[in-house]
């Protein structure tokens, strides 16, 4: 739960005195199966992604993930970074996701409602947290995580959803937390 | 025409090599410094310093293709990333015999400066007990040395350094000449309030760190951006490139040469001495020898031990200065882990400014002065107590949309950790030694590594997660979750022994002021040198060995008797 960002903060606090073998279990497998499967994604799909991102991230009275151009980073991931097998889920994933909501509302996700995408996003986060494991090939906590880290690693999310303070020239300890509208972002 | 001859030669250029390149010039002699990896100019070359995560491609992804292929060793480094990849072995460039059934974690910088750019800072003495230790339990040979020997040559490099923290009057950790220490968080209070109320034998303290927290011998205070592994261009935290050799470099007695790498050491019989090194050009492969009257071997615990391995003679069949035969034995490390971590609920009026790259610290409590514990030596534990932030708040908090994300936006809970150090005993078995049949590009033998952890060890990890336990429940924390898993020797980047000081030359390479019982003119004041490993951060115990060995060997030399 709170491991992986711990394991950051040990970082910061040890420098290099703290193997990543410590985070045994965090690392992902890299499996590479043979594929024809698609190595990038469709336009349809950029499009899908595009309608989630923001549901998952809106625009409030800060920027969302449309503004944080949080699609164009998945997008970049899902086809330089990805292992096969992590593409294969994510684009098998987005596909379950538009054939339900096609099926239940009788809409393409890019004709969906707001509400619709909802609907659909709610579903499979409880399809997720059904499973036994909640291992990577869910789409749900798949696609959430991707556009959480997008969003609160750009340059908006950094600097207007969150308090830029990397060169605070001072430590604090017991600062008032009302002196702040929101949190400080990390500085890795 | 290049100069062939020094005063003196020192191999390495990081927390050792440094102190010896800035005591040696700074008392007159020539020096000629090699390291193995690239130059690194300070400031300048901090090319990542204050970059931000989203002007990295990945952003906070690593490039696990490249890491997997070329890092497979260093990326276990917790503070490898694209923002200091620059600072770190390339691992597929400069292998050594990794062995998956039982591996060994060598994390090495490959630059001036070495790890004294990524260290964690951490600067705790060595007390009279760990000093005691070995002659107490009679694991390993007893230490030539004790506190008192040491002592005044702490403070030396301590005035020099600046190091932070807060005086605490501990017989086990001796306070070190202390700039004024940095604020505890709310919650790390409460815990220190705590703890104390629960406990009469134990003590949470700010950790001790050689980072500025005023301006000092000329260099600014901390500026609080948090990563200082990227590199400081204010020179607050120690590192080669801030410190030593800048005071080196003052003297004009200084040569530094980069892409050095040490081949072996050419021993003379007639004179029982070195009398010069041969130096691999890592970029021509062109070799050089250079001669000198005086040699400090600083390259690293194993990179100095490589290098007498493999600098054999008819003399020195098994390698330089190795009459004993204990010359690669007795590798040790530390076992850190994070034992035990939960949150604090409460205090939410409260919150921090400013990115405070040091923690906490809690002493060592177990086996003090009396055996009270079912395995030897001892631990402590570094540790935090910060507000958490959205990196790990997302993944325990459920839906989507506007609640969701507003709530990433603001702090989170207070998160708590207690990471344990542990001590790890000096034993025969667990050793390096040069591959029979594998070699590097340079055609120099690659190391192998033999080691295990004992049940000593294993036996303390699971006390340091019961105490952990007890200690963050008597602070008020919740969810909380232990860990008792064990990284491979080398992951807690303190690797000592294999070249052990000691009484007896039988039994031990360097004597009681780091030089080589067989060898006049070789000093060897890296890690290596270490007789056991206490369960505290080492590095200012070898800036202190270091210091004092070359006042010892300047001497000598001055006298003749070298």
């Amino acid at each position: 739960m709170l491991r992986r960002e711990f394991l950051k903060k040990a970082a910061m606090l040890l420098g290099g005195t703290i193997s990543a073998s410590v985070i045994a279990g965090c690392m992902h497998e890299s499996i590479d199966t043979p594929t024809v499967f698609p190595t990038k994604l469709s336009s349809l799909q950029k499009l899908q992604l595009t309608l989630l991102s923001e549901r998952i991230i809106p625009r409030t009275n800060t920027p969302g993930a449309i503004d944080a151009k949080v699609p164009e980073f998945i997008d970049m991931l899902v086809s330089k970074w990805h292992t096969p097998q992590e593409r294969q889920s994510f684009i098998e994933g987005l596909n379950d996701m538009s054939t339900f909501c096609d099926e239940k509302f009788g809409n393409s996700l890019i004709d969906a409602s707001d509400a619709q995408l909802d609907a659909t996003l709610s579903e499979f986060e409880s399809r997720a947290s059904s499973q036994k494991n909640m291992d990577n090939d869910a789409i749900f906590p798949m696609l959430r995580e991707l556009v959480v880290v997008g969003f609160f690693t750009s340059k908006v999310g950094v600097t207007q959803s969150q308090v830029q303070n990397h060169m605070a020239g001072q430590f604090i300890g017991d600062y008032p937390a009302n002196n702040v509208e929101r949190a400080f972002a990390p500085f890795y | 025409m290049q100069k062939l001859k020094y005063d003196a030669i020192v191999v390495g250029s990081g927390i050792s090599g440094g102190w010896a390149a800035k005591e040696l010039t700074e008392k007159g002699l020539n020096v000629l410094v090699l390291d193995r990896g690239r130059p690194v100019e300070h400031i300048k070359d901090y090319v990542t310093e204050h970059s931000n995560i989203y002007d990295l491609e990945l952003r906070s992804y690593k490039p696990r293709e490249l890491y997997d292929e070329e890092y497979p060793v260093q990326q276990h480094n917790h503070v490898f990333s694209e923002l200091t990849r620059h600072f770190f072995n390339n691992d597929k460039q400069n292998p050594y015999d990794y062995n998956e059934d039982n591996p060994f974690y060598w994390l090495r910088g490959d630059v001036v400066g070495g790890r004294s750019l990524t260290w964690g800072r951490q600067a705790y003495r060595f007390s009279a007990l760990d000093f005691e230790a070995n002659s107490q339990d009679n694991h390993g040979v007893d230490w030539p040395i004790r506190y008192e020997d040491i002592k005044d040559w702490y403070s030396y490099v301590e005035r020099y350094i600046g190091v932070s923290g807060q005086k605490e009057n501990l017989p086990q950790l001796p306070d070190s000449e202390f700039l004024p220490p940095m604020q505890l968080t709310k919650v790390e209070q409460v815990m220190k309030e705590r703890l104390a109320q629960k406990y009469t034998d134990r003590l949470l303290t700010i950790g001790r760190c050689a980072i500025l927290t005023q301006s000092h011998n000329g260099r600014a205070p901390c500026h609080y951006c948090g990563p200082c592994h990227r590199g400081c261009m204010t020179g607050s935290y120690f590192s080669s490139q801030a410190v030593t050799l800048p005071a080196a470099i003052k003297t004009g007695k200084l040569t530094l040469r980069a892409h050095s790498v040490v081949e072996k050491l050419h021993y003379d019989n007639a004179t029982k001495k070195v009398v010069s090194v041969s130096v691999i050009d890592a970029l021509t492969k062109e070799k050089t020898n250079y001669h000198a009257d005086l040699i400090f071997l600083c390259a690293s615990t194993v990179a100095s031990t490589q290098i007498l391995l493999n600098s054999v003679s008819d003399e020195f069949p098994n390698g330089l200065a190795n009459s004993s035969g204990v010359l690669g034995h007795y590798l040790m490390d530390h076992t850190i882990g994070i034992s035990a971590m939960g949150t604090i609920p409460g205090f939410e009026q409260s919150y921090h400014f400013g990115n405070r790259p040091n923690g906490t610290y809690i002493p060592r409590f177990k086996n003090l002065g009396k055996q009270d514990a079912p395995f030897l030596r001892g631990y402590g534990y570094q540790g935090w107590g910060f507000r958490t932030d959205w990196r790990s708040n997302h993944e325990n908090k459920e839906g989507f949309g506007k609640d969701f994300k507003q709530s990433l936006e603001q702090p989170g809970a207070w998160g708590v950790g207690l990471i344990g150090f542990g001590e790890c005993l000096p034993r025969y078995d667990n050793h390096m030694t040069l591959s029979k049949d594998k070699v590097d590009r340079f055609g120099i033998p690659q190391v192998v590594f033999n080691f295990h952890w004992s049940k000593n060890e294993l036996d303390m990890r699971d006390d340091m997660a019961k105490e952990a336990k007890e200690m963050l429940e008597a602070s008020g924390a919740i969810n909380i979750t232990t860990s008792t898993h064990i990284h491979p020797g080398g992951g807690a980047i303190h690797e000592m022994g294999t070249a052990r000081m000691g009484k007896d030359p039988k039994t031990s390479v360097l004597n009681k002021y780091n030089q080589a019982h067989d060898v006049a003119n070789l000093f060897i004041t890296d890690g290596s040198c270490m007789t056991s490993a206490s369960c505290v951060n080492p590095s200012l115990t070898y800036m202190a060995l270091t210091a004092r060995a070359v006042d010892y060997a300047v001497k000598q030399l001055r006298r003749g008797d070298i």
